[in-house]
């Protein structure tokens, strides 16, 4: 046997979760969500949806989302590509832009129009694009070389502006002189290019631009406040580093006052409540009173909803902690209990002003009314949820109609606590669809709802379908609920895993019902289980086994065919493969001159079996022998034995007991001292006996030192050590002292006389 | 006792010899030029030809240069190498590839700064990315200058090696060789003469761009009289150029074989693609023709024999590979190429 630091012998992940290192799942791992934003539209507010990880500026946005794209298509009489116009102005080589047989749709049309002014200007604009960064500096040769070099860049796209006559254009020239001295660090140059070229007046999103880099030299100020929350809601690619500047220690009463129309009051609620990761719900109803037409509600209203849902329904699906709080120990469980209920409270109050007011924009509308039912399931009400979601029709945006269809599955199983769930065609469509951002969480929501409500099946086949062909950071980690522990803590991310740990012999039995008589009728939902049948069955046995029923035990292994055994993917053939049934005084996982025969696990029990049958038989004259040799079958499918893949699925230095029913036997060796008893008592001669007490004695050590754990307050010097300490204690080596003093040193100090004294029997 | 004194004597005038190289039969330094910009280290593969092959001096492309229409020479493509052991045991001579357009574009009074720039960017790279702390002994320039360019180039050399104390030396073509007279001769230490590349891969359709021993014979055929110091580039790289029709698509650099799957080939430089796949981020259609050219050894050996014919060599020369690359040399073996740089002194 192998003797691992860490040994796994698990019977083969394929999930990808673990692909490199120790990993223990936190923050968006684990945080749960439905109301997924992109499940809807990247919308330019990415870095500000609820979120546990640390935020930053967002990469890129979609064409349809840039007012620049938009202003350039408009300039080109919204004929181009709407991406093409993107890929042209921010992506493709300036050389492209001449080419007048180029695939780009709007290249195509500048060329075709010979609009050289707008061509030369995007060139330009390109070859400035990498000065408007910090850290520009080709030559590497320190900021007041870059600054020449930008000096530079201005004082042309000053020329270029000067001589253009198209407004746009010199708009734009304008704004990349004033951009470049932003990064140049020429307060006085914006400044003045700022009063040259803009007004307040703002007309399109380079004046917006102009005004957020003119603002970067003001002191902070209300009024600076005002106009940065109006940049915020017109500058998608602005929004980060306009939160940046925006100054939250000036109170919103104090902004509120500055702000005119309720179109800027409403943008700057919003920015008191952007980064809030508290309850934010009186500032969406002032929103919402003020200005119930603003753009930015449904995001708003969105991150209400994913902060809700992360603090009840992340602790009641995954069972970890909400993902934006510490870790909680076992004390602090009812502190979380009682904020989980005020939570509840919270969804209430929030489902209950929901119904007081009407969201203008269709799609908010349509989350308002979704919203409503999802927060009655969130506060356990899910009788009402069902009956609010009844009500509502179809919207025209598909993505939303969609999460409405995920939220009335999802009702209908929680609701299924007395009949089976049914599923149908309908559900399978909604649950296999891998392609949505929230694929696993719903999957996982749906398959937990109908654990709860004791429809393990059917949740086991909806395990099963979790963390396959996904990348890491889109896989699902949970926690079960009966709290067994696995290799790698106390969470799960395979189903075979959770099954070992949660589901009950009765639950394993009827999962192997349920796929063998295709009580689901789906190949979709069994895909994986079907696949796992043997594996199943050799859960089933283990399961059987730790119950210490022999006879089922055998009966579930003699299922699984020896092509499954001999897999090198279940590791059962590198695990099992010493002899079970010999062992000596001190021999655990090392490999020793027995493991010449191996067997696999039916064969092992079967051929336990029939030693313990042998050791009954009281016409037997080797009984002591054979119930010897069960005994040592029961030790080595310990912790402490070579065949421990008969109880568990993995070993792990740090961890003996896991949780599971058998966890005493697995470290105790409670059923190998009994059979060793039986011997004892069964034996013909003094050696034999001497000997059943010194392996009684083994497995007592074994059972000391895990009912008296290292206590690090305790002196173990006065005994000579822990080991020593637990030596102390142990009653069979006394006896066996007691008894036979004369073979007692010999027995107890030298490990070759086992083989003499096993010559005896 | 006489006998004795005669053996002496002739070992002693054997190894005086053998010591001392003749006009035909230079020492040979070898060299191998490290031209890409992306990795970050070189593979095992990589070190361990360096080592097997006793490369002693490494020609590193630190950065290239283009020029922009308001900011003047800017480098681009900068090595991403970091340090590693290999270096410290070599020389490694530090490469500025320029493009002939900077010298068309730049202004001569924007020459100065240019080449402070680069000494300054050659000098940090060295030292804090590489952390080589020695000053270079030699920098070398590649640049294909035309007559036009001449002026500039040469000015720019010539404020390069005033204001450093590493000898500076620049690549030469097989034109500018042959015809100095016109191309003029470059202000440097010594010159590497790039015994390659002597066509245009898009104008000829039937002959192998990156080397043609005909071609090659038109530069070399009778002897030159160069008056610099001279080393020797040779070309040990191939590449896949791929054209739908005549339009050109791009080009897989390494041998064939990463295509040979979906290749049937036409002839011993083309190929059709039989299917549809990506190969280095470049979709490639079914029916694309693909030119693939490299050089054989055999080749290389004519071409060593050719040079050998009509070039009276220094002492001592460098001969330097292009370039270092694990996928070439996995299909040449060390002791290939071993026998390519004796051949020199043969």
């Amino acid at each position: 046997m192998k003797n691992w630091i860490i040994c796994i012998a698990v019977l083969v992940s394929k999930s990808l979760v673990f692909a490199c290192g120790p990993w223990y799942p936190y923050g968006e791992e684990v945080r749960f969500s439905l109301f997924t934003p992109t499940l809807f539209v990247d919308n330019g507010y990415n870095p500000f949806n609820y979120n546990a990880d640390n935020y930053g500026p967002e990469e890129e946005l979609n064409p349809e989302d840039d007012p620049n794209t938009l202003l350039w298509r408009a300039y080109c009489q919204n004929t181009p590509n709407l991406t093409d116009v993107y890929l042209a102005i921010y992506k493709i080589d300036p050389k492209e832009l001449d080419d007048s047989n180029s695939p780009n749709t709007f290249v195509h049309y500048l060329n075709k129009t010979n609009d050289k002014a707008a061509i030369n200007y995007l060139k330009f604009a390109k070859s400035c694009s990498r000065y408007s960064q910090v850290t520009y500096d080709p030559w590497e040769r320190g900021g007041d070389h870059l600054k020449k070099q930008r000096n530079k860049k201005i004082k042309a796209a000053l020329k270029k502006c000067k001589s253009e006559s198209n407004e746009m254009l010199k708009k734009r020239y304008a704004f990349l002189a004033l951009r470049l001295a932003y990064y140049a660090g020429s307060e006085s140059k914006v400044n003045s290019i700022f009063s040259d070229y803009f007004t307040d007046d703002k007309t399109d999103v380079i004046d917006y631009w102009a005004s957020y880099f003119k603002l970067c030299y003001q002191n902070s100020s209300v009024e600076r406040n005002v106009e940065l929350a109006q940049i915020f809601e017109k500058c998608p690619n602005k929004r980060f580093a306009v939160s940046q500047l925006f100054d939250r220690t000036i109170s919103l009463e104090k902004t509120l006052i500055e702000a005119k129309t309720n179109r800027e009051k409403g943008n700057v609620i919003v920015m008191y409540a952007l980064r809030n990761p508290g309850k934010c719900v009186n500032l969406i109803e002032r929103l919402v009173y003020i200005d119930a037409s603003n753009p930015q509600l449904s995001f708003l209203f969105l991150r209400e909803i994913n902060k809700i849902e992360d603090w009840v329904l992340t602790p009641k699906y995954n069972l970890f902690p909400p993902s934006m709080s510490d870790y909680y120990s076992e004390d602090q469980t009812e502190q979380y209990n009682k904020r989980i209920a005020s939570d509840k409270q919270y969804s209430r109050d929030l489902m209950e002003w929901l119904k007081t007011v009407r969201f203008e924009v269709e799609d908010a509308r349509f989350l308002q009314e979704i919203s409503i039912a999802y927060l009655n399931h969130i506060a356990d009400n899910n009788t009402e949820a069902i009956t609010q979601i009844s009500k509502i029709g179809n919207t025209k945006n598909p993505k939303l109609n969609y999460l409405k269809d995920q939220l009335v599955l999802l009702f209908n199983v929680d609701g299924s606590r007395n009949s089976n769930w049914i599923f149908d065609d309908n559900n399978k469509a909604l649950l296999q669809n891998h392609q949505v951002p929230n694929y696993s969480n719903f999957l996982f929501a749906v398959g937990r709802e109908a654990e709860y409500n004791n429809q393990t099946s059917v949740a086991a086949c909806l395990f099963s379908h979790l963390n396959k062909n996904m990348e890491h950071w889109e896989s699902e980690a949970w926690k079960a609920p009966n709290q067994v522990a696995n290799l790698y803590g106390d969470f799960f991310t395979e189903y075979f895993f959770y099954l070992d740990a949660q589901y009950t012999v009765a639950e394993i039995k009827e999962l192997i019902a349920a796929i063998e008589n295709d009580q689901f009728k789906s190949p979709w939902l069994t895909e994986f289980v079907s696949g796992d049948i043997e594996r199943l069955y050799d859960l089933l046995g283990t399961k059987h086994l730790r119950e210490n029923e022999l006879e089922k035990a055998i009966s579930a292994f003699s299922k699984v065919s020896d092509k499954t055994w001999n897999e090198e993917k279940y590791s059962y053939k590198s695990m099992l493969n010493a002899n079970p049934f010999s062992t000596d005084f001190n021999t655990e996982h090392a490999k020793s001159k027995y493991d010449t025969i191996t067997y696999t696990k039916y064969q092992i029990a079967k051929k336990l079996q029939a030693y313990i049958a042998k050791g009954d038989n009281v016409n037997n004259p080797n009984r002591a022998k054979d119930y010897f040799i069960a005994a040592n079958c029961y030790l080595n499918m310990s912790y402490y034995g070579n065949s421990w893949m008969m109880r568990r699925y993995w070993w792990s230095t740090n961890l003996i007991k896991s949780g599971q029913v058998d966890d005493e036997e697995f470290a105790r060796c409670i059923l190998a001292k009994k059979y060793y008893k039986k011997a004892y008592e069964t034996a013909t001669n003094e050696k034999q006996k001497a000997l059943c007490l010194r392996m009684m004695g083994r497995c007592e050590k074994y059972a000391q030192s895990d009912i008296n754990e290292y206590d690090w307050d305790m002196d173990y010097d006065k005994y000579g050590g822990y080991w020593e300490y637990i030596f102390s204690k142990n009653k069979h080596y006394k006896e066996l002292k007691r008894q036979y003093p004369d073979d007692y040193d010999v027995l107890i100090s030298n490990c070759e006389s086992f083989s003499d004294y096993y010559a005896s029997f | 006792m006489f006998k004795m004194r005669h053996t002496l004597s002739t070992l002693l005038i054997l190894l005086v010899l053998s010591s001392c190289a003749t006009k035909n039969k230079p020492v040979v330094k070898r060299g191998m030029y490290y031209w890409e910009s992306k990795n970050n280290y070189l593979s095992d593969a990589e070190e361990n030809l360096i080592k097997e092959s006793d490369i002693s001096k490494l020609y590193l492309k630190l950065f290239e240069v283009e020029y922009d229409e308001e900011l003047g020479a800017v480098p681009i493509s900068k090595t991403n190498l970091s340090r590693h052991s290999e270096f410290e045991k070599r020389e490694i001579i530090p490469c500025v590839y320029i493009q002939n357009t900077v010298f068309t574009r730049m202004d001569k009074y924007e020459l100065e700064d240019f080449v402070e720039n680069t000494l300054y960017l050659v000098t940090k790279m060295l030292k804090d990315d590489l952390y080589i702390e020695a000053k270079p002994k030699e920098i070398q320039i590649d640049c294909d200058w035309t007559p036009s360019t001449k002026e500039n180039y040469f000015l720019f050399l010539k404020s390069l090696k005033a204001k450093t104390s590493s000898k500076i030396s620049c690549t030469l073509r097989l034109y500018p060789y042959k015809y100095h007279d016109k191309m003029g001769i470059p202000p440097v230490d010594r010159v590497m003469l790039m015994c390659y590349n002597l066509l245009s891969p898009k104008n000829n359709e039937n002959k192998n761009s990156i080397f043609d021993l005909n071609e090659f014979e038109k530069y070399t055929d009778s002897k030159v009289n160069y008056p610099l110091p001279m080393d020797y580039a040779l070309p040990k790289y191939s590449w896949n150029i791929c054209y739908e029709n005549k339009s050109f698509k791009g080009v897989i650099h390494g041998p064939q074989s990463v295509l040979q799957p979906h290749l049937k080939n036409i002839n011993s430089l083309w190929s059709i693609l039989q299917t549809d796949t990506v190969i280095d981020n470049i979709y490639l259609r079914r029916g694309f023709r693909i030119k693939h050219e490299s050089v054989s050894n055999k080749t290389l050996e004519k071409l060593i024999d050719q040079l050998k014919k009509n070039s009276s060599f220094d002492d001592t020369i460098t001969v330097s590979f292009f370039q270092l690359d694990e996928k070439e040399f996995k299909i040449t073996p060390h002791e290939e190429l071993d026998n390519l740089y004796r051949r020199f002194s043969k």
